[in-house]
């Protein structure tokens, strides 16, 4: 009780995968631009989070507690992403745009904490959604970890889910579904080509005290981006 | 489009009113436990002066009460001292009177062997050298008023001297 953490404006955004752990501190300046204030990419190499199960949480909490805590951000909120074999993804086409939870048949569903969001129109007239659900004992997984670090955990969603809602902010009232049909379809449903290296340097500055390949960590970038947004939509951190 | 977040987080005017309302809390409880400490305080320190006062308050009560009993004592001693005075004075048949004027009178040769007093008689038993010393006698202690009709009722040889006896009625003193 007496620990309440403080409150901060600053966002933190973790993005965990069975190839590594990617934790990015971004801020917004006085123009709204968004800087990249840090950076740091750890490869696993020992099986600590295969199949987005967790098998070695202490070496993760290690990881973000130093992230967080080199850069004072134990008081930020976090938005996490995750993805990987166990976390169920999917576009799925109907007949109708407003559909209701039991139009889903999946049975994997029943057991995972899932949801869907309307994607875009088929020229068939169907109407495509993308659903996406985790299984209870891996969402306590994650929120075990929260817990143990600690931090602030205010979003944990899947990666596509952060690259949408990046989409739907690189466009802002220019937002058209179809376009999104289109694009989508271009590129076979992988979000990360819909973005080119310029779009992102567009929407994110990244000063020269932080190193990296942009070319190399391009996608993760635009995971956290997008993980930032969704964050700050929430938390009106933007 | 909403963002699909698989948890259930408070808003942040949730979050911020939780953290506002938990600093009130711990405000609130530290202000109220300085003042409950306070009045503890001032009522320890009015019940540590009672505690005090009423420990001296019996030292008193202790020293006051001994006195008092001494003096009720000394009183006793002194109300019964007056009152066997009284009852001296007061006595009716008081002999001192009498033998002060047997004394008084008592000279020479005669001497005074016994002496009864009743209510109202007095019997004198007088060793004498002659039958006259003790007719004398008689009469200087008859003049006196505090006896009335004393007479001779007997007179006896005792070794070289005479033993005689008188009997008469007291008179009372004036």
């Amino acid at each position: 009780m007496w620990s309440l953490p403080k409150l901060s404006t600053n966002i933190v955004t973790i993005s965990l995968n069975p190839q590594s752990l990617t934790c990015c501190w971004i801020e917004k300046n006085e123009h709204s631009q968004l800087i990249l204030r840090s950076y740091k990419q750890t490869l696993f190499s020992n099986l600590e989070c295969a199949s987005s199960i967790i098998f070695n949480p202490t070496l993760l909490k290690q990881h973000i507690q130093d992230f967080l805590y080199s850069h004072q951000l134990t008081d930020a909120f976090v938005c996490m992403s995750c993805s990987g074999p166990q976390i169920m993804e999917s576009t799925v086409t109907l007949t109708h745009a407003s559909p209701n939870a039991d139009d889903f048949k999946f049975p994997k569903l029943k057991k995972m904490i899932w949801d869907y969001r309307y994607l875009y129109p088929q020229e068939n007239g169907h109407a495509a959604f993308y659903i996406c659900g985790i299984s209870r004992h891996l969402l306590l997984q994650y929120q075990l970890l929260a817990l143990s670090v600690p931090y602030n955990l205010i979003l944990l969603t899947t990666e596509r889910m952060a690259l949408l809602r990046l989409y739907h902010h690189f466009y802002g009232s220019a937002f058209r579904a179809g376009q999104l049909a289109v694009e989508m379809n271009q590129y076979n449903h992988d979000m990360h080509e819909i973005f080119s290296l310029e779009s992102l340097k567009r929407m994110l500055i990244i000063p020269a005290t932080v190193s990296l390949s942009l070319q190399k960590e391009k996608n993760y970038l635009l995971t956290h981006l997008g993980l930032f947004i969704t964050g700050g939509d929430l938390y009106g951190a933007n | 489009m909403e963002p699909i977040n698989f948890l259930t987080t408070l808003s942040v005017q949730e979050l911020r009113s939780i953290t506002q309302w938990h600093r009130f809390s711990i405000f609130f409880i530290g202000i109220v436990s300085v003042g409950m400490l306070i009045i503890q305080l001032q009522q320890l320190q009015t019940l540590y002066d009672l505690h005090h006062k009423q420990k001296s308050m019996k030292s008193v009560d202790a020293t006051t009460i001994k006195n008092y009993m001494n003096l009720k004592e000394q009183e006793l001693r002194a109300t019964t001292k007056i009152n066997l005075l009284n009852e001296r004075i007061s006595y009716q048949n008081d002999p001192s009177p009498y033998l002060r004027v047997l004394q008084e009178f008592q000279a020479g040769n005669i001497r005074l062997v016994s002496c009864t007093l009743t209510q109202h008689t007095i019997t004198l038993t007088l060793l004498v050298p002659d039958s006259r010393s003790i007719t004398l006698f008689a009469q200087k202690i008859g003049k006196t008023g505090l006896f009335k009709g004393l007479k001779l009722v007997s007179l006896n040889p005792h070794k070289s001297q005479l033993l005689g006896t008188l009997k008469g009625s007291l008179q009372g003193p004036k």
